[in-house]
């Protein structure tokens, strides 16, 4: 099974990647790839992730899973992950925001009338700028939220599995570091 | 999540609720929240359209009526109950523009048409 690995600790973690591919997941009788954990900044070679040993930056490690998708994002959607999602900086993002928040007045999801592989990549890119977190969860863009939390509900848990991931490793680094010392005590 | 191979227990639901008078909906099976919240729905649906600034309300956080990611048997059931009072002028469609949403995916995971909403109307932005 392919491997898709994600570095936790990225400026712009490749969430977008691991969203879609929980989405592939979704889709099929067995899983399609498996998402792991890296607790670092890079998988290496100023890449953020790594899809079966091959190093990638965020959103090439999501234009390689979407080789393996049925369904292809919405162009307009998908650019806007790709790049201005990702913005640190909030007066950059909320016209995007207010894009989306228009967008989602009538309609439930980006692709149609059920998740798709644009609502992962645009809910991905989002989940990880933690300058929108707060905007998109608060309810100040009362579309935005209501899609989020679906979102979060269909697909997020791939998120803290990384999370959860990064914790185990940390705990058994801690564990094993402490076993060092009293060895060496 | 997906909304495909959907069963024809949720269009039954809808189409025996278009035409009695009596509420036919079979809650048993959901969990006690969920029961209270259809029992809610089976009220207010009752009183439809007057209490569409409810569903409205209700729909502003939800995708679906009982939340989650699933379309349920309430959401066929209330749009059964809503679907003649669903052809908006502009003016309702922006003010009631979560129902538009939600009735419009909903008749889409049915399978039936119930109305043709006008999907362009710019509506301004909501503020909580």
């Amino acid at each position: 099974m392919p491997v898709l690995v994600v570095a936790g600790k990225a400026q712009t973690p490749a969430y977008g990647a691991a969203v879609l591919a929980s989405y592939i997941n979704a889709g099929n009788p067995s899983a399609v790839f498996e998402v792991k954990a890296v607790d670092a900044a890079e998988v290496g070679e100023g890449k953020v992730a790594s899809l079966d040993g091959k190093n990638l930056a965020a959103n090439e490690a999501a234009d390689a899973l979407l080789q393996s998708c049925k369904e292809k994002p919405v162009a307009e959607w998908k650019d806007l992950a790709f790049g201005t999602l990702q913005t640190r900086n909030f007066k950059e993002v909320a016209p995007a925001l207010e894009k989306i928040e228009s967008y989602l007045n009538y309609h439930s999801f980006f692709d149609g009338y059920q998740v798709g592989p644009t609502d992962a990549l645009v809910w991905g890119a989002l989940r990880g700028n933690g300058v929108v977190g707060n905007a998109c969860k608060s309810g100040a863009y009362i579309n935005l939220a209501r899609w989020y939390k679906f979102v979060d509900q269909a697909l997020g848990s791939v998120i803290q599995d990384i999370a959860d991931q990064l914790k185990d490793a940390k705990q058994k680094e801690k564990a094993a570091s402490s076993k060092k010392k009293e060895s060496q005590a | 999540m997906r909304v495909r191979n959907m069963s024809s227990q949720l269009c039954e639901v809808f189409k025996k609720n278009l035409s009695l008078k009596e509420p036919v909906l079979d809650i048993s099976k959901l969990q006690d929240v969920q029961q209270a919240q259809a029992r809610q729905w089976i009220t207010l649906s009752g009183r439809f359209p007057g209490t569409f600034t409810e569903l409205n309300d209700t729909l502003r956080e939800t995708t679906f009526l009982l939340g989650g990611t699933q379309v349920s048997d309430v959401d066929a059931f209330v749009l059964a109950k809503a679907s003649p009072f669903l052809q908006f002028d502009t003016q309702k469609t922006i003010e009631f523009r979560h129902v538009v949403r939600w009735a419009d995916l909903v008749q889409h995971a049915l399978g039936v048409d119930v109305f043709k909403p006008d999907l362009t109307v710019e509506a301004p932005r909501e503020v909580k």
